[in-house]
């Protein structure tokens, strides 16, 4: 018996490169996304609001969940953790397309592509659970039982990526806030009042 | 200062993750979802808190 037929189990081998490429191509698609917030903030600047910040929190979220999958092993809850990122994400990001929805109600930052930041997050969260529904369709238990060797380039790619990611965000955050409050409409009428 | 802890319980799962501590990063990665739905819920919450 080969050394690769040893290590995966009878119809597991195609299942799992399948799943680990999927889900290396959904972090570089969450990285593209992030590519392109930071555009937006740093070159045009469009500073983030909370809600952006909990909607880039969810996909980061959801990128920790695919690189749970490539750096340990494949495994349902990794998937549940990405799902649940996604939906809350997904929530969070109506609530601020129906916060502007109104006509004539001004937009949070510029549109691209005749959509908004926020509308797009909406979009790419559906499609974030839809290909993770696709590949629970496609995961079967065995998955998780093959011993994830050694990471390939690209992902390790993915991996450090992310990273960069978080500590962007947090530079961010930091240029924005400080370690203070978050100058928005929100917070500092929320805290006045509770004070 | 709130949403900089949240960014911090991200990068620390993330080094969960890559210290291969599954359950730990898990648990670490759904307080993180937790406490963001605190944050959202007063979000949420805040017209009527001024309201009243």
């Amino acid at each position: 018996m080969s050394k690769s037929a040893a290590r995966f189990p009878k119809g597991t081998q195609f299942r799992y490169e399948f799943l680990l490429l999927v889900e290396t191509i959904m972090i570089f698609v969450i990285v593209g996304v992030f590519a392109g917030s930071f555009h937006e903030e740093f070159f045009r600047q469009e500073a983030p609001c909370p809600l952006c910040y909990l909607q880039r929190l969810s996909f980061i979220s959801v990128a920790v969940g695919a690189m749970m999958n490539l750096r340990i092993s494949i495994k349902i809850q990794h998937f549940a953790f990405s799902v649940l990122s996604a939906i809350f994400g997904q929530v969070v990001s109506t609530r601020q397309i129906l916060l502007h929805i109104c006509p004539g109600e001004p937009k949070f930052g510029i549109p691209i592509l005749g959509l908004n930041l926020y509308t797009w997050a909406y979009i790419i969260f559906a499609c974030i659970i839809f290909a993770q529904i696709i590949m629970l369709f496609i995961y079967i238990p065995e998955v998780s039982h093959i011993p994830h060797k050694k990471m390939r380039w690209w992902e390790t790619l993915a991996t450090v990526l992310v990273l960069l990611v978080i500590l962007g965000n947090i530079v961010s955050l930091f240029i924005e806030c400080g370690m203070g409050l978050c100058e928005d409409n929100f917070w500092p009428k929320f805290f006045q009042f509770h004070s | 200062m709130l949403m900089m802890g949240l960014f911090v319980l991200m990068l620390i799962t993330y080094i969960l993750v890559i210290y291969n501590k599954p359950y730990a990063a898990i648990t670490v990665g759904i307080i993180m979802l937790i406490l963001s739905a605190i944050m959202f819920y007063h979000h949420i919450d805040a017209p009527l808190h001024i309201e009243l």
